[in-house]
């Protein structure tokens, strides 16, 4: 069909043309967005067209057209006519909505703290819409709104406890990632409005204990509501406690279940520390302190944190393995650790340096990296923690290496004792040390190149021997020699 | 490994079992990634650099297929094209296609072809 017909064909009385032109119009609609952005509201009508394939078409090139124009700064009164149809009488049309919403920058905004420009209106109909969907005959649909739908809406409908009872209703879909994604959705909104979680906590408990694709969220949305269900503590944390070998250290999904299991046990300490198993529980978080991926120590460590905040007594037994974290190489690992601490210790009872940390963290919106908070006032402290952690892991990642350079920018005299043994470990045999040192050396010698500036002879005695070191820590030194040479 | 992948959603004639289908197309170039059955809808899917290796899969079971929809998505670029084949008697001609070109997520491309076709696709 003509381009220039097919808008006329559009709003035409011949249903056949008006598919015809619709059809058209979605083919070509992402290599000619101009012509339609200019005929918006033609479009718009279309969505209300009598024919379901007319409207289908139409709502498909709106929304796309829409979701294509970049920078929303405004709110877009034309998509409502797209989200209206998320309630169309015709299944076909409801699944292409659901289609439209998957991965649209504008979307993935709403509902969280850097909501786009959006109205009001559009907020209720994505809700009621997405609610509606997650009922849907259709699996995909159901599906997708699962995927799409997000807490904030379910707790803003305009009728949350039937919204929520929908959502529960899907915990019995024949979909193991749907009961997953509604499962995540109902922890996610008892933990903004616990009381609409009440009516569902025994279908919730019974998924835990007979789902084995869900029994995690499950677990996790129950323990939310533990302040009104102290009964279900134990049950709880047994459940997590019991699941820990869902997926191998090497599975991508291994972290944010590992995660989950971490914030659902902080969660159940810190709502009530002496029930039966409440030793395991902590047992458990402490252990993963020493996990080989970082951001579940970090998730353990900020659990521990939330539990020591409802009672410090209960922590005590993971106060040692608090203060390893402070050596740890990841910096929200440390961070973490650091704010765990703070509301652990008693300062009246702690070390110098760990009185300055609480202090430190007090004073902060979130806890800072131990080393910069500690780099001025116990300088061999930090010595201490960053010489162990060379130890424990002698090749440092790029970030840990930055971390470092900026603990030298606050005060030096905290670095350089490392950085003589870098030098040592220039000339030795070992290696991984040898590679390691050049690679920290260099990394602080570039970021701080006046500190560096006495390490110069020991750079280049190592760029001469290029035999002792792999390619990439040997260029990272040449650069750190071409730095002091520029310097000079 | 590629950053490609091809979904393949058929619709068997009548009497053709499923499970034997699925069997010829699955675990082999380029569908061995997974599969699926949706009613009687058979999915297979696969990774591969491009939709040639995928489109001559389909090729080698034309007997057994009434309809299908071939879907390739570019992972790394976000870009969906897709091909609608039927069988005419004497084997699979394309129906209709969605270029590359149009630059669209493979999700809209499904709910184009379901509008038109009616036909499930993997996503």
């Amino acid at each position: 069909m003509d381009p220039d017909e097919t808008l006329t064909a559009l709003r035409g009385d011949d249903r056949e043309r008006r598919r015809q032109a619709a059809r058209s119009l979605w083919k070509t609609s992402r290599s000619e967005p101009t012509r339609l952005e200019e005929n918006i509201e033609t479009l718009r009508a279309a969505t209300e067209d009598e024919d379901p394939l007319v409207r289908g078409h139409a709502v498909a090139t709106l929304g796309e057209t829409l979701f294509g124009v970049s920078g929303h700064h405004e709110p877009v009164p034309e998509l409502d006519a797209v989200l209206a149809r998320l309630t169309d009488a015709d299944e076909v049309v409801r699944q292409t909505v659901t289609g439209l919403l998957w991965n649209r920058e504008w979307w993935l905004s709403v509902g969280t703290g850097d909501d786009p420009p959006v109205t009001d209106e559009q907020r209720r109909l994505a809700a009621v819409g997405l609610v509606n969907c997650l009922d849907d005959a259709v699996f995909l649909t159901r599906k997708r709104a699962s995927e799409e739908l997000r807490p904030s809406l379910v707790v803003d409908h305009p009728d949350p406890e039937r919204a929520t009872a929908v959502v529960a209703a899907a915990l019995a879909d024949g979909d193991a990632g749907l009961r997953s994604n509604a499962a995540e959705l109902l922890a996610e909104i008892a933990e903004r409005e616990p009381s609409l979680l009440d009516p569902h906590v025994e279908r919730l408990r019974r998924t835990m204990e007979d789902d084995d694709a869900v029994r995690s969220e499950a677990a996790a949305g129950l323990a939310n509501v533990l302040d009104r269900f102290p009964e279900l503590a134990a049950p709880v944390a047994a459940q997590v406690i019991e699941s820990d070998s869902a997926y191998a250290p090497t599975d991508a999904w291994y972290s944010p279940w590992q995660r989950q299991r971490m914030e659902t046990l902080g969660t159940v300490l810190a709502a009530d520390g002496a029930f039966e198993g409440s030793e395991k529980a902590l047992s458990v978080l402490k252990s993963s302190l020493a996990d080989r991926n970082a951001k579940v120590r970090m998730a353990s460590a900020t659990a521990l944190g939330r539990v020591a905040a409802s009672d410090p007594g209960i922590v005590e037994p993971a106060v040692p393995a608090l203060r390893e974290r402070l050596s740890d190489f990841h910096e929200w690992t440390r961070r973490a650790a650091a704010g765990a601490l703070a509301v652990a210790l008693d300062p009246d009872d702690a070390e110098p340096q760990l009185v300055t940390l609480i202090e430190s963290v007090e004073t902060t919106d979130e806890p800072p990296d131990p080393w910069l908070a500690l780099a001025d006032s116990h300088p061999e402290y930090v010595t201490e923690r960053l010489r162990k952690l060379r130890e424990e892991t002698p090749d440092l990642a790029y970030n840990t290496r930055v971390s470092i350079a900026a603990t030298m920018e606050r005060n030096p005299a905290a670095v350089h004792p490392i950085l003589e043994d870098c030098v040592t470990d220039l000339s030795g045999d070992d290696e991984d040390r040898r590679n390691g040192a050049a690679w920290l050396l260099g990394e602080v010698i570039l970021e701080c190149p006046v500190e560096g500036r006495q390490y110069e002879a020991a750079v280049r005695a190592a760029v001469d021997r290029p035999e002792d070191f792999d390619e990439y820590p040997h260029r990272k030194l040449r650069k750190a020699l071409d730095e002091l040479n520029d310097d000079d | 490994m590629g950053a490609d992948k091809n979904f393949l959603c058929i619709e068997p004639f009548a009497g053709v079992d499923p499970a034997a289908l699925e069997d010829r197309l699955f675990d082999k170039e380029p569908f061995d990634e997974w599969s699926d059955r949706r009613d009687e809808t058979v999915i297979v899917v696969g990774y591969g650099d491009g939709p040639e290796s995928a489109i001559a899969a389909l090729q080698t079971v034309t007997d057994a297929v009434e309809r299908a929809f071939l879907l390739h998505v570019d992972d790394t670029a976000m870009v969906g094209q897709g091909w609608v084949y039927e069988h005419d008697g004497d084997g699979l001609v394309e129906r209709t296609s969605v270029s590359g070109a149009e630059t669209r997520y493979g999700i809209d491309v499904v709910d184009y072809v379901k509008r038109e076709f009616d036909i499930d696709g993997p996503r």
